[in-house]
């Protein structure tokens, strides 16, 4: 199966290094985090801040792509005419430079493992997978930790 | 040959000709003397002439004797069915398995009719039985066993008014009263004249139910009666009476009268029964053509420990040649034949069983020239239980215009039980297909789960009903509803 993986660029601001445009950077980054991290639908504050210095996953979500760093027509279940789709998760906040991996199964059997970096402080990722005929049936993906604790297990179908 | 057969004698073919030998003579002692028995042997004279027909090439007469064997046996059973029911519900254990005909008593009919006679005149009722072949019991109640010898005296103080038991029926066994006093069944007719009183009823009664002969005086007309095989009537003369008790007193007993007549005709009839059964095994045993047939019998596992599971096996059946005398090759049945291999000595992962004349039953005659295949492959696993999560397995084509953006299982995990190496492959159980096809708006179904393989089982408790709800919405809208 073809596997691109396409890490999204970081959010905007996250890249902003001038010493005087700091203070606004920060402001955009809060205020696009705000509208394109925590607006889509789905699950917002999936799992809770911890002390540990891991990243917190705030949103996840299979969708069939991704417009303005916000997944579009997120769901369970997507039809193989689509050709792909994408696992999006975002992370807030990621106190260190840190990796997750995006683990694909269709029907237990694994089919691709996205390696995926982030970045403080805060960061979101994507990745996703071609359709074919022969991937119709049930499929999950496991977002996972370097460390291998799972954050979150998505569960969906690829129909005709 | 003869003598070889008669060397190469095993203790199972002793028991085998005694037993059949034994049940063949019993047979003759519950059946003799009966129109059954004699029908029985015409049947079995139309067998041998099949037979003989069927060796000789006689093809049409061997098919016409087949078909009409056939037909008799079950006119037999429609035709005999109550003296077949009478042979073998009427009689006790002991007269059915070793009970032996006792020594035959006469009836002193002249000191029975003479009584009844005498009671007659003096209008005394009395009701007296006579049982033939088949057992009153079931049929009298409470009655109180005398066990008297015959005499006219006694008779007549058994239904003395002023007796405590005269108001009953007396039951006239051989040359003794065996009891006073019995209720007999009443008779239902309604044809019945209406002058017969209750005495008469029962008389008849028991003449319906039975084959015994009931006799009846009545104290108001001092008249005597006689009911037999469901029908009464008035006896006028002593004469009469005495030809009627005697006529029932033969059909009751219609083995010889002489007591060593008798034991003659049960040796000769044991001696017969042991003849036909020998030349039948010896027609099985002795053979001059040996026969070989290929059976293909279902490979058996026992002893499996409770906390393994059979994963594969190599082989599920296995097939045996076999040879024997033809009878015993022709008449061999595929249940007869047992290929068993014990498990208690088998460990987890790959087995390697030998299959060898131990592990094969066989019917006695039968030799095992070959099996196939000499060794068979089994991979045992260990049982464990292991809890999974349940996930949605949908099929089909949602409508356009509509996504699916949520489905919630509950319950969302069970436990299943299965073999330890299929189940550490298994991460989630699915449930059957579920079609989105139909599905416009969100709502509710219940499924079932899917388990697979077949050797997964649910765990006791876990239930394999699973309630989805599902949630859609219009593509392009973000917002679940």
């Amino acid at each position: 199966m073809n596997l691109p993986l396409r890490n999204t660029p970081p959010i905007p601001g996250a890249h902003c290094r001038p010493a005087r445009r700091r203070a606004i950077c920060r402001l955009a980054v809060g205020l696009l985090l705000a509208v394109g991290l925590l607006g889509p639908g789905g699950s917002s504050a999936e799992s809770s801040p911890e002390d540990g210095g891991e990243p917190v996953l705030v949103h996840s979500s299979v969708s069939e792509a991704l417009y303005a760093f916000t997944p579009v027509n997120s769901g369970v279940v997507f039809s193989v005419e689509r050709g792909s789709i994408m696992c999006f998760t975002a992370f807030d906040p990621v106190p260190a430079e840190a990796v997750v991996y995006h683990e694909w199964y269709r029907r237990d059997r694994p089919i691709a493992t996205h390696k995926l970096h982030l970045k403080p402080p805060r960061w979101s990722t994507v990745s996703s997978v071609q359709l074919r005929d022969a991937d119709k049936g049930p499929w999950r993906v496991e977002i996972k930790l370097e460390n291998g604790k799972l954050l979150r297990t998505l569960r969906f179908s690829v129909i005709d | 040959m003869l003598l070889d057969t008669l060397l190469n004698i095993r203790w199972q073919d002793i028991i085998d000709v005694l037993l059949n030998s034994y049940i063949l003579f019993r047979l003759y002692i519950l059946l003799r003397g009966t129109r059954l028995f004699r029908t029985l042997a015409s049947i079995i004279m139309l067998l041998v002439v099949q037979r003989v027909a069927e060796a000789l090439g006689l093809i049409i007469t061997s098919w016409i004797m087949q078909g009409i064997t056939a037909l008799a046996a079950i006119i037999v059973i429609i035709v005999f069915r109550s003296e077949i029911r009478t042979v073998f519900q009427a009689r006790g254990i002991k007269d059915i398995f070793w009970g032996l005909p006792g020594q035959n008593i006469a009836t002193p009919v002249e000191i029975i009719a003479g009584a009844l006679f005498e009671m007659a005149r003096h209008r005394i009722g009395a009701l007296v039985v006579f049982p033939a072949r088949q057992s009153l019991e079931g049929l009298i109640h409470s009655g109180i066993p005398w066990n008297g010898k015959i005499s006219r005296e006694m008779l007549l103080s058994v239904f003395w008014p002023d007796n405590p038991v005269h108001d009953g029926a007396a039951v006239i066994d051989g040359n003794a009263i065996r009891e006073v006093a019995a209720i007999l069944p009443l008779s239902e007719r309604s044809d019945i004249p209406t002058y017969y009183g209750t005495r008469h009823r029962a008389a008849l009664g028991v003449s319906e139910r039975s084959d015994a002969l009931a006799v009846v005086v009545s104290e108001e007309r001092g008249e005597i009666s006689v009911a037999r095989e469901g029908s009464i009537e008035p006896v006028d003369s002593r004469a009469r009476l005495e030809g009627l008790l005697r006529d029932h007193s033969g059909a009751a007993r219609s083995a010889p009268r002489h007591p060593r007549q008798a034991r003659l005709e049960l040796a000769l009839a044991g001696l017969v029964s042991f003849f036909i059964v020998t030349s039948i095994w010896v027609s099985f045993s002795r053979s001059d053509v040996e026969a070989l047939t290929t059976v293909k019998v279902p490979i058996e596992y026992v002893n499996r420990g409770s906390d393994l599971e059979i994963l594969s096996v190599s082989d599920s059946a296995a097939t045996l040649q076999l040879g024997g005398s033809r009878p015993l090759i022709r008449g061999l049945e595929p249940s007869q034949i047992k290929v068993r291999f014990n498990l208690a000595t088998a460990t987890v992962g790959p087995n390697v069983l030998t299959l060898t004349q131990e592990q094969i039953s066989l019917p006695p005659g039968v030799v095992l020239k070959n099996i196939e295949p000499d060794e068979v492959r089994i991979q045992l696993d260990l049982l464990e239980k292991k809890r999974l999560p349940v996930q949605a397995d949908w099929v089909g084509s949602l409508p356009q215009g509509i996504r699916m953006v949520e489905a919630r299982v509950a319950p969302d995990f069970v436990e299943v039980v299965g073999g330890k190496s299929i189940l550490q492959d298994m991460e989630t159980i699915y449930t059957v297909k579920l079609p989105v096809d139909g599905i416009k708006e969100s709502g509710k179904l219940t499924a079932t789960l899917a388990l697979n393989p077949a050797s997964v089982k649910l765990a006791p408790g876990s239930s394999d009903r699973i309630e989805v709800d599902y949630f859609v919405a219009s593509r392009g809208n973000q917002t679940p509803p």
